[in-house]
C-alpha cells in the first residue's frame, strides 16, 4: 500500500473525516480506517456492513468510472462518516464528472444464467441497504451521502 | 483472502474465507476461476467464512457460473453469513445460482 493512501485524517467523537488516493491502495487504506473506526463509535452490526457495503461500492465506482482515465491516485476522494445512535451517515466527494448515483437506473435482476451480465450490482447493494441517498453537485465537484440504520 | 479446494469427483469444493470485495477479488480471483472453469465440473462454493460481499465479488460468482453453465456444470453456493445472504438477497442472486444453507443440501442438488 502507498505512503499518501490516506492524506489526510481528522478524528473526533462520531466523526471521522479523511481524504483517500482516488485508486485501489485509497480504496484499502480508507475502508481499515472507516471499519476501525465504526469499531470503536458504538455501530451495531447490519449499520457496521452496511456503511462498508456504502464505502467499498461508491469510492470503487469513483475509481472505475471517474478517474478511470487519470493517473493512479492523482484525485483524492473526501469522506466524511458520522455515527449517532440512530444512524451511520457517509459522505464522499469527488472532482470527477458530473454523476448522480440517486437517479440512475434501477437495474432489473437477471431471470437466468444466461442473460446475466457479471457486473454493475454496486448501486443496487448501496440502494438496499440506505435508508437515504442524497446526491448535489458543489463546485464542480460530487458529493454524494448515504445513510444506514444503525442497528 | 484464502481459497482452498477440494475435489469430490463429480465436482469441485471452494472453501473461500475473508472479505470477497475489490481487494479481496482481486487476490484470488483468476485462481478461482482457473481452479473451476477449465476441468468443466460442478463447482460447490462454501461461503461460511466470507464475512463481507460487495459487487466485485457477486460479478465474480456471476461470470463463474456463467462459463460454468456453459460447460453443462453448475455452481452452487452454500452457508452464507446472515449479511452475507443479505447482499445476495439484495441483488436476487438466488434466481439464477442456487443458494442453499449447507454442504448436504448443496450435494443434494447434484446428487452427490
Amino acid at each position: 500500500m502507498s505512503g499518501d493512501a490516506l492524506r489526510q485524517l481528522e478524528l473526533a467523537a462520531g466523526c471521522l473525516r479523511m481524504q483517500i488516493a482516488g485508486d485501489i491502495n485509497g480504496l484499502e487504506a480508507g475502508q481499515h480506517t472507516l471499519r476501525e473506526f465504526l469499531e470503536t463509535n458504538a455501530a451495531l452490526a447490519r449499520g457496521k456492513y452496511q456503511a462498508d457495503i456504502a464505502f467499498e461500492e461508491i469510492v470503487a465506482n469513483v475509481i472505475r468510472h471517474a478517474y478511470a482515465d487519470f493517473e493512479p491516485g492523482a484525485h483524492p476522494i473526501g469522506v466524511e462518516v458520522t455515527v449517532t445512535d440512530a444512524e451511520i451517515v457517509l459522505r464522499f466527494e469527488d472532482d470527477g464528472p458530473p454523476f448522480d448515483p440517486v437517479a440512475a437506473p434501477e437495474r432489473v435482476p437477471p431471470t437466468s444464467i444466461e442473460a446475466a451480465k457479471g457486473g454493475g450490482w454496486g448501486l443496487v447493494l448501496v440502494r438496499r441497504g440506505a435508508s437515504r441517498m442524497e446526491y448535489a453537485r458543489v463546485a464542480d465537484r460530487n458529493r454524494v451521502t448515504i445513510c444506514v440504520e444503525n442497528r | 483472502m484464502e481459497l482452498q479446494l477440494t475435489d469430490l469427483g463429480n465436482a469441485t469444493k471452494i472453501v473461500l474465507r475473508g472479505r470477497l470485495d475489490t481487494p479481496g477479488v482481486g487476490q484470488i480471483e483468476t485462481r478461482f476461476i482457473a481452479s473451476i472453469v477449465p476441468a468443466g465440473k460442478h463447482a460447490l462454493v462454501d461461503l461460511s467464512g466470507v464475512d463481507f460481499l460487495a459487487s466485485m465479488g457477486i460479478r465474480m460468482l456471476i461470470t463463474t457460473a456463467h462459463s460454468l453453465r456453459r460447460k453443462k456444470a453448475q455452481l452452487i453456493l452454500f452457508g452464507a453469513q446472515p449479511l452475507v445472504q443479505e447482499s445476495l438477497d439484495g441483488v436476487s442472486l438466488n434466481q439464477i445460482i442456487p443458494v442453499v444453507a449447507s454442504e448436504s443440501e448443496a450435494k443434494g442438488l447434484l446428487k452427490l
